[in-house]
């Protein structure tokens, strides 16, 4: 046991050696978030000033707006990827045809690489007042609704939008776990008389549980960052009252222009409540369901 | 004997007939921006440019690749991509498979991992980062692109969890045999992850291909640069601007009526992973052969 | 177990610690030599034109062109005929160590610079950053070296303002930066109107807002494009309807009309600062917005229309009107001209009740070139100024002469070593009445620079050849139809510029303007789209005023004594 152990550490030296010089030892530089920085003098030089740029950020007066929307796009936006992203997977588990189910998997995952820049356009045109929606929807005698300009409308739209975008990505990671479910379980089942459908509810699903849960939870991380690139590309003043978030407020303030030890402070703090998050969340899966995430 | 059912069902009829239209409101955009590449500038801007292209034209495409610097930094990011994703590949496996032992095998495991969230989720930001590969005297080399991101802990936990997956039978098996953690890494677990594998490794070369900031504030000339970078800069289409046009209005102009050279952009940076991912399905494969397992 | 923990813990924090004591706790920014100003020589001869006493580095930093400049093969913005002849005449040895071309990405980068305290000797940095720059003390101030050395071509030039620029360079006294001007008129906002519409439904052009109303409502109702459908719109617009200054398709015309100067800030009839959008000006012209909006005057969705969708509309002939500069032959009107060759468009100015035509005046600042601090010869930027402002547009002689004489197209600013875009403030009108008189084969009233009679001369060629010469030719349409047709309404209607007392920033704008910004448009839009009455603006006042708006007014009020 002792000889293996040692064979365990000299694999994980590299990663920790390198961890070391670029990732944590750069973290020293957080000390910016608590100083009046000033480039001249430098990170050590600079003015401390303790908390003051954490108390600016909850002074700004429409916090708990900006914050409420930030926490529960992500959250919604998580939710319903993973989610799109397991149902596809199991959908095109299902197919039988090789050729279809490579091509199919090959163009879902393109909306990943283009950018807001473009995509912003493209929604735009697709849900203005004149747009492919209104016209569906005014078949069946509703009246044109200006979809990027309500509060109640906006958030679905980004999540959705969002989930266009990023499910065909966010299912490969479902589709490579499902190939390890052990092809004899399916056989049996069905010589025992299931439904395709019973097969993916008590074989499938089980068979990638582990990744379910994983994937959440890695995903927590992200909780307090609801996607500034979109947000940018599709609000406008209209709906800054469900859309704007934490990043695009930081931008329209020019923070990262200015103000850099403020910039430092919010992204300080965003990092704080995803260590919470994954912490909870793993404790919370330890202690009930006797499961280490990892 | 396996029952083996030669004649599709209404399930695969309707699986099929929801997948395809999933995929076709998918591939629309992609279409729409092919067309909008080989468009004329003024037709797009009013909006007729739907699946075909308008008074085609390759302006936009020419505009992009005019200058050799295109070609070099398509070279640079090749390169970054093979030995980032190398490294990146030996460094997640590596990584991986010690952390998806137990921690009674491998005491300190949980040390480990707990460091790596730690690293996964804090960052200091851009400056400290900077300031760091600068005093290691890293900038405007092919190392400041590839090491900082050297150890990708998203794409470790993924096959990390992939690897504790695995039946235990393998691990009782092995050490039965005597085999010991190198042997079982490189013998058994990495040919039985081959899907997890072709995974990660898709992470890392998109993660590569596609990264732009680093190259912009690491590097010093554009035939250092990789792609993406280079491509992030602006780049008009023709000299329509005025003599005494400062340049934020030629910014400003460019930015209101030219969306030929984004798309065009796009999807040259598109190609490469078109190709990548192909290549790498294969090993999607239904993987797990228990034949090695005999009780 | 417990004991393996700490040491692994302990092993990766001695790691990171020995990595920080050999790296040295030392600040990354170094001190700065001290040097004010240059005292050096007490040579009397201080030439504008001469070389430096010693040969010079000087690292700058300079984007490679993004279009064609018109060089010599084989040339590039940092490798040419300018940069060698003010190499030669000036011993400064010019350096770029940045190779990039311009962007967002330009601007990262030199955020970076100046957040590392990386910044090269000489940088042209936007006003934001030249502020944080200045604060940190990172700028040489350039007082005396701009006194002794400046060229009196340049120096007049940076009067042509009345020194509006140059203040805003200027703390305490010194002078730390060389900025470029905002131009007259350059943001004056017009209504651009289809004339072939206006003709076939046999309208009259309008000289007021009101005028304006039965413009729109035909346009509408009236199927001006013939195609039998009810497919136009009125007054094109855009989600950022009211700005500091005018932009393309912004409503800001509407609001100057009213005297109603939003987002800027006005010395009231008792000397106190005010802030234009809290003024009852504001509320009447919101009232008005309000009544074209219920008429359906203003398109639905103009508040969630981004600038390109706004730009379809006109390229795509659903739109006949909107606001925009003198140089919408540009963009979006070359577009439209690509697209409908039948369009035939004309600007108009609309006056207030008093027959004035208002118009908020763009920033007097866009760009900073500045000198890092402790450069040995402060005059050296100075110089390069000089060298450039005289080749193109004043007496090259004075330098030499112009290495590219007699090359058309001749190479321009962006060439030369210290790229900044410099010109007087008052080139737009200038510039018009130099290519009249070209097109009229007349003597111009202000001679022009050789560079300039070239440009002239080109333009008013194209306009000679007529407006079907250009539509089929649309390289040349921006150029010569916003010369001709953008500026003349401008020229004939004598602005009433609008300045605002202070274009800074104070301590408490930093911390709330952004938001007292956003309930403001909030409020704008409420009262416009029709969700409340014209008395909310009351309401919004008073938030306006105890969520920082006092403080922030207060502090402008003593910035500016």
């Amino acid at each position: 046991m002792k000889k293996s152990s040692i064979s365990y550490h000299i694999m994980m030296m590299p990663a920790i050696i390198l961890l070391a010089i670029f990732a944590i030892y750069p973290m020293i530089g957080s000390i910016i978030a608590f100083e009046n920085y000033n480039p001249v003098k430098g990170m050590w030089h600079s003015q401390f000033v303790g908390l003051e740029n954490f108390k600016y950020m909850f002074q700004i007066p429409e916090i708990k707006q900006v914050l409420y929307n930030t926490v529960s796009i992500a959250v919604m936006k998580i939710i319903f990827t993973e989610g799109s992203a397991l149902i596809f997977a199991l959908l095109l588990n299902e197919l039988k045809n090789r050729f279809f189910k490579r091509t199919i998997q090959t163009i879902v995952y393109l909306p990943h690489f283009i950018s807001w820049v473009l995509l912003g356009g493209i929604v735009a045109n697709i849900f203005s007042l004149d747009g492919i929606v209104n016209h569906i929807i005014g078949m069946f005698g509703v009246k044109p609704i200006m979809f990027l300009g309500s509060n109640s409308w906006f958030p679905g739209i980004l999540v959705g939008t969002s989930v266009w975008q990023e499910f065909g990505f966010g299912a490969i990671i479902y589709l490579a776990a499902l190939t390890g479910i052990d092809p004899s379980l399916y056989e049996a089942a069905s010589i025992d008389g299931a439904s395709r459908f019973k097969q993916i509810i008590s074989i499938t699903l089980p068979g990638i549980s582990t990744t379910i849960v994983l994937m959440m939870m890695l995903n927590l991380q992200n909780i307090l960052n609801a996607g500034s690139e979109q947000v940018l590309n599709l609000y406008n003043p209209m709906v800054y009252k469900s859309g704007d978030i934490i990043d695009t407020y930081v931008y329209r303030a020019g923070l990262k222009e200015l103000q850099y030890e403020l910039a430092t402070a919010v992204g300080l703090l965003k990092s704080v409540v995803s260590f919470i998050m994954v912490v909870l969340s793993y404790f919370l899966a330890d202690k009930f369901a006797n499961y280490r995430i990892f | 004997m396996a029952y083996k059912r030669k004649r599709y069902t209404l399930f695969d009829i309707i699986i099929f007939v929801v997948l395809i239209s999933i995929t076709l409101i998918t591939f629309f955009p992609v279409v729409y921006m092919v067309a909008v590449s080989f468009s004329d500038k003024s037709a797009v801007a009013a909006g007729i440019v739907t699946v075909f292209p308008v008074k085609p034209t390759l302006a936009a495409y020419k505009s992009v690749i005019k200058d050799n610097y295109f070609f070099t930094s398509f070279g640079v990011s090749v390169r970054r991509v093979l030995l980032g994703c190398s490294i990146n590949f030996a460094l997640t496996v590596l990584t991986a498979f010690p952390l998806s032992r137990r921690d009674s095998e491998f005491k300190g495991r949980n040390v480990y991992m707990w460091i790596l969230i730690f690293t996964m989720l804090f960052s200091a930001g851009m400056i400290p980062l900077y300031f760091t590969v600068k005093s290691l005297h890293l900038l405007d080399t092919m190392w400041a692109l590839v090491l900082p991101g050297a150890v990708p802990v998203f794409n470790i936990i993924v096959l990390m969890n992939f690897f504790r997956n695995l039946p235990k039978a393998l691990d009782e098996a092995a050490v039965i045999d005597g085999a010991g953690p190198w042997y079982m890494l490189l013998k058994i677990y990495l040919p039985m992850s081959l899907p997890a594998l072709a995974t990660v490794t898709l992470f890392s070369v998109v993660g590569h291909w596609n990264s732009f900031f680093d190259g912009l504030i690491y590097m010093k000339t554009q035939n250092h640069y990789p792609l993406q970078t280079y491509l992030n800069q602006t780049i008009i289409q023709y000299s329509m601007v005025s003599k005494n046009m400062t340049k934020e209005e030629i910014e400003r102009l460019t930015k209101l009526s030219d969306k030929t050279v984004n798309s065009a952009k796009i999807l040259i940076s598109m190609i490469p992973i078109l190709l990548v991912y192909p290549f790498l399905q294969r090993y999607f494969i239904t993987g797990i052969t228990l034949g090695s397992v005999k009780e | 177990m417990k004991k393996n923990e700490v040491k692994i813990i302990s092993f990766v924090l001695l790691f990171a610690l020995v990595l920080t004591t050999l790296s040295g706790c030392g600040s990354k920014g170094s001190t700065p030599k001290t040097s004010q100003g240059s005292q050096t020589t007490a040579d009397t001869k201080k030439d504008p034109f001469g070389p430096l006493p010693e040969k010079t580095t000087m690292t700058v930093f300079k984007l490679e062109a993004e279009v064609p400049q018109n060089l010599n093969s084989g040339e590039t913005q940092t490798n040419n005929l300018y940069v060698k002849e003010a190499s030669k005449r000036l011993n400064i040895d010019y350096q770029f160590p940045i190779d990039m071309k311009g962007g967002p990405a330009a601007s990262d980068k030199m955020n970076l610079m100046i957040a590392s305290n990386d910044i090269l000797d000489v940088m042209t940095v936007g006003y934001n950053q030249f502020l944080t720059m200045q604060k940190s003390d990172m700028l040489q101030d350039l007082t005396n070296a701009y006194n002794d050395y400046a060229a009196p071509a340049v120096k007049d030039c940076y009067k042509s303002d009345n020194g509006q620029a140059l203040k805003q360079v200027t703390k305490d006294g010194k002078l730390y930066g060389l900025p470029t001007m905002g131009c007259l008129h350059n943001s004056d906002p017009e209504i651009w109107l289809r004339q072939d519409w206006l003709d076939k439904l046999k309208l009259k052009a309008p000289t007021t807002l009101d005028e304006l109303m039965p413009i729109l409502k035909a346009f509408i109702e009236n199927d001006p494009d013939g195609d039998g459908k009810k497919d136009t719109v009125g007054l094109a617009g855009q989600e950022s309807f009211a700005n500091e200054t005018a932009q393309t398709f912004s409503y800001d015309a509407i609001f100057d009309t009213y005297k109603s100067y939003v987002k800027t800030w006005l010395k009231d009839s008792n000397g106190s600062v005010v802030y234009g959008s809290i003024t009852p000006e504001t509320k009447t012209a919101l009232s008005k917005l309000h009544d074209m909006y219920a008429q359906g005057l203003l398109p639905k969705d103009f508040a969630i229309t981004k600038s390109d969708q706004a730009n379809q509309l006109v390229a795509s002939g659903k739109a006949g009107a909107f606001f925009g500069p003198w140089w919408s032959g540009w963009s979006p009107l070359t577009d439209s001209i690509k697209n409908n060759p039948k369009a035939d468009w004309k600007a108009y100015v609309l006056k207030d009740v008093d027959g004035k035509y208002n118009a908020k005046q763009e920033l007097p600042v866009s760009s900073v070139a500045v000198l890092k601090k402790g450069f040995k010869y402060p005059e050296a930027l100075v110089k390069s100024i000089n060298f450039y402002y005289q080749i193109q547009l004043d007496d090259p002689s004075l330098v030499g002469g112009d290495p590219y004489n007699g090359k058309n197209p001749m190479p321009d600013w962006g060439s030369m070593p210290v790229a900044l875009g410099l010109w007087r403030a008052d080139s737009v009108l200038r510039d018009h009445q130099g290519m009249e008189a070209y097109a009229a084969g007349t003597t111009p009233a202000v001679t022009p620079s050789k560079q300039n009679q070239k440009y002239y001369s080109d333009v008013a060629a194209n306009w000679k050849k007529g407006l079907s010469y250009l539509k089929s030719n649309p390289d040349s349409f921006g150029d010569a139809f916003s010369r001709f047709v953008g500026v003349q309404p401008i020229e004939d209607a004598k602005t009433n510029p609008i300045y605002s007392v202070f274009y800074g920033q104070t301590p408490t704008m930093e911390k709330k303007k952004a938001n007292l910004d956003k309930i403001e448009t909030q409020a704008m839009l409420d009262i416009i789209v029709g969700d409340k009455s014209v008395d909310t603006f009351d309401s919004f006042v008073k938030q306006w005023k105890s969520m920082g708006g006092d403080e922030i007014t207060k502090e402008v009020q003593d910035a500016i004594k």
